[in-house]
């Protein structure tokens, strides 16, 4: 048993130092840095004419997305009050 | 008259500390478009201000604020404003959360930030009431 577990140990090791290969170095401009950022910067006080970048890409951008986390905000809430207080809100 | 901490220290320091911080949730909140913050902030200061009622004040002042009956609809009503935002902005120009011309008396710049002022209002409303509800949910008392 412990055999087969340093094997997919091993194994899984070999898997990580091959992938390691493909990591962007510390600051180099990759695709990410490129394209969307420079996008949001220079296109968001034209678009949405707002001057706080963050709230603009939060709540104007990227809308949906806070409202998922909103609603998974609530969620949590409500499970919380139906598992451990059913008893307390009739 | 006093608390359940039975001080009247801390009694009158969190009589004079609750409203400065339900001020400040409402700076966060109106200046979080120009500004540092915005609706997950300004809801976690109004919850920060109510527990803090609920663990010094007495309960008849502390239910005043808010009972935990009126957070779960406070919390529902923030996701409803939210929705609703959405969906005003849908028939108006198609696109949902796309407040372009979310009112057409106003012009694009105002519907921007009045469209981002409501779901903004809506987090607001859903955080600090899910964070009051679990509260009371969790704490020992039956409210």
């Amino acid at each position: 048993m412990k055999i087969k577990s340093l094997f997919v140990l091993v194994l899984f090791g070999f898997v990580l130092i091959f992938a390691q290969k493909d990591i962007p170095k510390f600051g180099e401009p990759g695709p990410i840095h490129e394209k969307i950022n420079t996008v949001y910067l220079r296109e968001t006080y034209k678009k949405t004419h707002t001057k706080n970048t963050i709230t603009a890409v939060l709540a104007d951008w990227r809308g949906i997305d806070t409202l998922g986390e909103t609603m998974v905000v609530f969620a949590a809430g409500l499970a919380v009050l139906i598992i451990l207080g059913a008893k307390k809100i009739k | 008259m006093k608390g359940p901490t039975k001080s009247l220290v801390v009694d009158a320091v969190s009589r004079i500390l609750i409203p400065c911080i339900f001020t400040f949730a409402f700076y966060v909140l109106f200046f979080g478009h120009e500004s540092p913050g915005g609706g997950f902030q300004s809801g976690a200061l109004l919850a920060a201000g109510i527990i803090l009622s609920r663990m010094t004040l007495p309960e008849k002042d502390t239910l005043a604020i808010m009972t935990d009956k009126q957070a779960l609809r406070i919390a529902v009503t923030g996701v409803l404003i939210y929705l609703l935002t959405g969906l005003i902005a849908m028939f108006q120009t198609g696109n949902y959360l796309d407040y372009s011309s979310l009112f057409s008396a106003l012009n694009s710049s105002m519907n921007h930030y009045w469209g981002i002022m409501f779901i903004e209002i809506g987090v607001t409303l859903c955080v600090a009431g899910t964070m009051v509800l679990m509260f009371d949910t969790l704490g020992e008392k039956n409210y």
